[in-house]
């Protein structure tokens, strides 16, 4: 029971602490916003109009093609799967544009799968 | 009762030889460790003259990184049609990847050559990273890879 009194106890504490000063902060923004006008008014008023987007990171060219796999960081999910909820992904225009996994289609009649099996791969 | 039996005699007659004339194989493809996401393989065969035959196994299911399997693209123009159906996932750094498939016994000893092109996302493309004769001879015999792949059998 003591404890969590002190627990409480320090808990209001400390947010009495951290809220305070932001309390006052708000408060002393007001009264000068009250006293002033022009470049006050401007200055404390700049920040609550919303701030332009300014992208700083895009799917640029400049990574692509530099004798290596180009990047892939615009389409973080996994290799593998088939979600296309990119909308800027225009190479993910839907499942059909990747090839039929092995198991759902026959495989291909080039004359290699003396069969006509599918192969069985196992990930170890 | 004649005409089934003549039938049932040319199914036979056209069956046995299909299935003698293909072995199991299996292609055991080791990774090295190198520190970097799944890489995308293709396996695919060459005849003789170096013509592209056909593909075995396609690791990796996004078609739009098949480009990074260099030879492999410039052979097949990135036909999916080439590998459809014997396409799987990608195979992490340090894995094994064994595929069983029924080879057709008309590829060894006759000139044919089995490929493997290797690509890892931020690092550099491995075209043609494995290159080895299909020869009765050298099955069971591992090959060792350049970049990504620690080692390759067949047999």
């Amino acid at each position: 029971m003591t404890s969590r009194l002190s627990l409480l106890l320090a808990s209001t504490a400390l947010s009495v602490a951290l809220g305070l000063p932001a309390l006052a902060a708000m408060q002393a923004r007001g009264t000068a916003e009250g006293l002033c006008s022009g470049v006050c008014a401007a200055v404390f008023g700049a920040d609550e109009r919303s701030a332009p987007l300014v992208r700083v990171s895009g799917h640029d060219d400049d990574d692509k093609k530099a004798g290596g796999w180009f990047s892939r960081k615009h389409d973080d999910d996994d290799d593998d799967d088939e979600d296309c909820d990119d909308d800027d992904d225009d190479d993910c225009a839907g499942a059909a544009r990747n090839p039929a996994p092995a198991g759902t289609v026959a495989p291909p009649a080039n004359g290699l799968f003396g069969t006509g099996k599918p192969p069985v791969a196992v990930t170890n | 009762m004649k005409s089934l039996l003549a039938t049932l005699a040319l199914t036979t007659a056209l069956t046995l030889p299909g299935l003698a004339s293909a072995r199991p194989v299996t292609l055991t493809t080791t990774l090295n460790s190198y520190g970097g996401d799944g890489a995308y393989l293709a396996l695919y065969v060459t005849d003789a003259s170096g013509a592209y035959v056909g593909s075995l196994w396609m690791a990796g299911g996004k078609s739009k990184y098949y480009e990074h399997l260099s030879d492999w693209y410039a052979a097949t123009r990135g036909d999916l049609a080439q590998i459809n159906g014997i396409t799987g996932a990608s195979v992490g750094a340090g894995r094994t990847l064994e595929i069983t498939l029924d080879l057709a016994d008309a590829l060894f000893d006759a000139g044919y050559t089995l490929h493997i092109d290797a690509a890892v996302e931020d690092m550099r493309d491995s075209p043609n990273e494995i290159a080895v004769p299909l020869t009765a001879a050298g099955a069971g015999t591992p090959v060792p890879g350049r970049r990504y792949i620690a080692s390759f059998t067949y047999k």
